[in-house]
């Protein structure tokens, strides 16, 4: 017994400093490829292709931004990349709030049966609807067009903003929109003075998660684009990739340009974004 | 109420519409050209074939063996050391000697909320024979024959490599929903189990384990699916492997689509894939989600 | 929220305005150029948008826009637009392309265009042949030029080699003696001979084929009325032979190359590491950029029994979906005419013009001219029909040899079965 004591006492001391460790080997192993990626971005050249490491730059350069951006037309991506993105969060918006509304709030019938179908179409994986995606878009012309994509990224985007919305929505207690109702609101009011502004967080983290998926996709940008005219920074990264196979100090740039609204993200809406994972498992 | 109920079926209009055209339609779709012959190379119609493309896929094709087992084996090593080092991750992050809780669980996040193509880039950069860093460490620590390895481009490391590279990527998604269900086992069991003297791995195997049991079902199903019909990373860092030693059924399919443009043989690759999952995961799937 | 619902809306108002509409009224007829010459890394890309300036000047009313590429998606992004039912302006293509090209129906038919224009005797007719099929033009040639080896003059000097390989026995011990300079790790520093056989490649396929036609050998022929294999198993055996001793017998070959694709290759030979290549004109503007380049030197391709090298052609064609045809062609024969030819095409690249060959420009150039015409002597086209798989299953077969899974006789075989079933099944329809 008294041996059990002792230890209890140096216990704190000895899992203090084993988990530090862990925690600077977590940290490690996720953030210095970012770190090494950023750095080398601002490394010239020869300090990128050599022999010898070089954790930080021992000299700094913008050159290979300066690249990217006159000579690589990174602009034109990068706006491509963001109203895409802003547009899909919006679409998805206008599409799921009001659907969400209807039938968690107004109690719809057949309201829980096409909850149902939108959870199953949650499993629809990308991969299976990109050949008929393909086919309806080329006769509709819309291939190369932001349109094409902003739809094509409501088949992800769509399920989960519901789903989403609605766990939010049946949070909310029911007498809020009787007393409401009674008081002689329309439910369009209800909706946009109440529902809304009440399950605002939801939607907040529904916004960041559109915004990332459509930010990050690859797959369907890749395949519906031609030209520079809709193609996103992810699909010209990785073009990139090809064209300028070793020139890495160019490449990481783009990288780096493609990241930092992400980053940006991050910073301001962490919670939404930790929120919208755990909504996603925990709420199913 | 009723006179407003019929009227708000309108609500749901627009997500109607747009669930019709984007997921059902093209998923019908793709089922009906799963049975045709419909190569853009050769304009003119499609021509019913029957069940010639599954016959050909699951008899004659050369690809597909290998392409499912790389599927599996991706899937499955992916899953399993996302698993583990997301939950290693969880506990060390929900651990009381860790400060800034917030600030790390928002650093993990960073491989996760990058785009893929970002993530292969820094990979292949990390990766690269003579310059790349992880060579050049090698080298430092000793072994000179790595300098100039190629991972990449090794067919027996290859696949190992891609797996560790998307549990990178992925395993911060296991992390942060693990925590969320690791927050919700009462505070109360662990400590009348310390006062009862139980072990570390005691209180881990009969209160934790069992406590995160839901969620984990939740995340595991969940990215079972999505690992198994992940396009981008494997297209992104080797296309498919040197010698189709990565190739995977995403991959094969895409292949068969948009470079031999041969759009039947897509489909039916694709039914093929929905059919493997809905058989093998679907049943794990509906269990997990009726359980919350 | 009324926030929300007000960041909402802005979003959704903004993306909608400022999302272009589809095609606009055709004020301003914009010329949208498909092409791979990219002015970020490239002297001749930054000449040929000078040159599209230079035509908006002279044309107001027309705009020219370009859109840069590498070959590779290039191609797949030509056949993807031209199913639905669009396509560029102006497109750039692989000289092998033209076949597949005209049969998807992608291509105009430029045929009284071209023969009715007062330049076309200054293109040579080899040239103008790999853009016709069926007796049909698809397009006018660009550039016409052929493959060589280009080798490092100061490390041949430094090995002590006096003779420039001319066959491929002379390659290998060439080769050899070029591997050198080893670093603390055992390893060379300098590599003598690279190749691509990356199985997207676009360059390995080609120096499979010169080192095929160099045995006497054909990819394809016309035997009766169909097309065959135009090489025994044993031929290409023989080629796949000769890789694999070069990487595992001379180890002359860096192994981490396999899989590598032309800018590997490239880069390499520019970075120093490697000592000879097969390689093209272009290389002449990498040299400009190379502290060794004055001592990189030319030479004819080695060869195995008779000398070969392949002839390529690259084409400038008018997309069937183009919306701008006629102001295409005046824009296309325009920007090949003689002067603006030679401007274009400096640093690399053989203009096809037998006029534009005869500039001051290049006249003077023994290294990056005289070798490539006079190579043309043996130069090799890719057949006439639609040859991707063909192309791409050479680099399969390479790559079993090279991760040593098959050895060279059975890729001979399998790479000839290959091309026997494709033919038989796709060609001869």
């Amino acid at each position: 017994m008294a041996r059990i004591r002792l230890d209890y006492r140096l216990l704190p001391t000895v899992n203090r400093v084993f988990a530090y460790a862990l925690l600077a080997l977590l940290i490690i192993f996720v953030a210095f490829p970012f770190f090494w990626v950023i750095t080398a971005s601002l490394k010239p050249n020869r300090y990128i292709i050599t022999q010898k490491i070089y954790l930080f730059p021992p000299e700094l350069t913008f050159s290979h931004y300066m690249t990217i951006f006159r000579y690589g037309n990174f602009g034109r991506f990068f706006f491509n990349s963001t109203v895409i993105s802003l547009a899909t969060v919006a679409l998805s918006f206008v599409v799921v709030v009001p659907a969400a509304y209807a039938i968690s709030i107004l109690r719809l019938r057949g309201g829980m049966f096409f909850s149902r179908v939108i959870l199953s179409l949650q499993m629809l994986p990308g991969i299976l609807l990109i050949v008929p995606l393909y086919l309806i878009l080329k006769n509709l012309r819309l291939l190369d067009t932001y349109y094409g994509l902003i739809i094509s990224y409501t088949t992800f985007t769509l399920p989960f903003c519901f789903l989403l919305t609605q766990a939010y929505l049946l949070t909310l207690p029911l007498e809020l929109f009787e007393s409401a109702f009674m008081d002689g609101a329309s439910t369009r009011q209800a909706l946009m003075k109440i529902a809304i502004p009440l399950s605002a967080p939801g939607l907040m983290t529904a916004s960041v998660y559109s915004f990332l998926r459509a930010w990050n996709d690859f797959m369907f940008a890749n395949t519906f684009t031609t030209s520079a005219n809709a193609r996103t920074l992810t699909v010209e990264v990785s073009r990139l990739l090809g064209v300028w196979g070793t020139e890495w100090g160019a490449l990481t740039a783009g990288a780096t340009v493609t990241t930092l609204p992400v980053l940006v993200l991050f910073i301001l809406a962490q919670r939404y974004i930790v929120e919208g994972l755990t909504a996603g498992a925990v709420k199913g | 109420m009723r006179r407003r109920i019929m009227g708000r079926y309108g609500y749901l209009i627009l997500l109607i519409i747009i669930i019709l055209a984007v997921d059902l339609y093209p998923f019908f779709d793709a089922l009906r050209l799963s049975f045709f012959d419909k190569n853009l190379m050769n304009p003119g119609g499609d021509r019913f074939t029957g069940v010639s493309n599954f016959v050909r896929l699951l008899t004659k094709e050369p690809l597909f063996r290998p392409a499912l087992w790389n599927t599996i084996v991706f899937t499955i090593g992916s899953v399993v050391f996302e698993y583990l080092i997301g939950l290693g991750a969880a506990l060390l992050l929900t651990s009381r000697y860790t400060p800034m809780k917030n600030l790390f669980k928002a650093l993990v996040l960073l491989p996760w909320a990058v785009p893929i193509a970002i993530n292969s880039l820094i990979w292949k950069f990390m990766l690269a024979p003579n310059y790349g860093f992880v060579n050049q460490i090698l080298d430092r620590l000793g072994a000179h024959d790595f300098l100039q390895m190629n991972w990449l481009g090794n067919l027996s490391l290859v696949m190992p490599v891609v797996i560790g590279v998307n549990v990178w990527r992925s395993f911060p998604f296991y992390a942060i929903t693990l925590m969320a269900g690791l927050a919700t086992i009462p505070r109360e069991l662990y400590e009348s189990a310390q006062v009862d003297g139980a072990s570390w791995s005691a209180r881990f195997w009969h209160i934790t384990m069992p406590g995160i049991k839901n969620v984990s079902m939740v995340v595991v199903v969940l990215h079972l699916i999505w690992t198994f019909t992940n396009f981008d990373v494997i297209y992104l860092l080797t296309g498919g492997g040197p010698l189709h030693a990565t190739e995977v059924l995403p991959t094969f399919l895409y292949q068969q689509a948009f470079e031999l443009f041969d759009m039947g043989y897509a489909s039916a690759i694709g039914l093929f894939i929905l059919i493997f999952l809905v058989v093998t995961v679907g049943p794990l799937y509906f269990r997990a989600n009726a359980k919350t | 929220m009324k926030r929300i619902s007000l960041i909402l809306s802005v979003c959704l108002l903004f993306s909608l305005a400022v999302i272009p509409r589809g095609a606009q009224s055709a004020e301003p007829v914009t010329l949208e150029v498909w092409n791979v010459w990219d002015p970020a890394i490239d002297r001749d890309g930054r000449a040929m948008n000078e040159k599209f300036r230079e035509y908006e000047k002279l044309n107001p009313g027309i705009q020219v826009k370009q859109n840069v590429m590498v070959y590779a998606d290039l191609k797949q992004k030509a056949v993807i637009a031209g199913q639905g039912q669009q396509g560029p302006d102006l497109l750039h293509m692989l000289g092998e392309w033209v076949p597949e090209f005209s049969r998807m129906g992608i291509l105009e038919d430029l045929t009284s265009e071209a023969k009715s224009w007062s330049d076309y005797n200054k293109f040579p007719q080899s040239a103008w042949n790999v853009s016709t099929v069926n007796g049909r033009i698809f397009g006018l040639p660009s550039i016409a030029s052929t493959r060589v080896l280009v080798y490092r003059d100061d490390l041949f000097k430094k090995a002590g080699i006096s003779k420039v390989p001319t066959n491929w026995q002379e390659l290998r011990e060439a080769a050899k003696k070029l591997t050198a300079d080893i670093g603390p790790d055992g390893k060379p520093k300098v590599y003598g001979f690279a190749f691509c056989s990356a199985s997207t490649a676009i360059r390995g396929p080609q120096e499979f084929a010169v080192h095929l036609w160099s045995t006497g050998a054909d990819l394809v022929k016309w035997v009766g009325n169909r097309w065959v294999p135009g090489f025994t198993p044993e031929q290409a055996a023989e080629v796949f032979q000769f890789y694999s001793d070069l990487m595992f017998v001379d180890k002359a070959v860096p192994p981490f190359s396999i899989g590598w694709e032309y800018q590997q290759l490239d880069s390499a030979f520019q970075a120093g590491t490697l000592a000879m290549a097969q390689d093209g004109a272009w290389m002449k503007r990498r040299a400009e950029q190379s502290e060794t380049g004055q001592s990189w030197k030319t030479a004819y391709y080695p060869y195995a029994k008779t000398p070969a090298t392949y002839l390529e052609v690259k084409i400038e064609g008018i997309s069937k979906f183009s919306k701008h045809k006629k102001e295409t062609w005046e824009f296309m024969k325009w920007l090949y005419n003689r002067d603006n030819d030679v401007y274009i095409n400096q640093t690399g690249n053989l203009p096809s013009r037998l006029d534009a060959k005869e500039s001051k420009h290049w006249i003077e150039d023994k290294v990056w001219r005289d070798t490539f015409l006079e190579s043309a002597a043996f130069g090799h086209p890719m057949p006439p029909i639609p040859t991707s798989p063909i192309l791409k299953d050479s680099m399969e077969s390479l790559q079993e040899v090279l991760y040593k899974r098959m050895s060279p006789q059975d890729a001979g075989k399998d790479y000839f079965n290959k091309v026997k079933t494709y033919l038989d099944t796709s060609v001869n329809k």
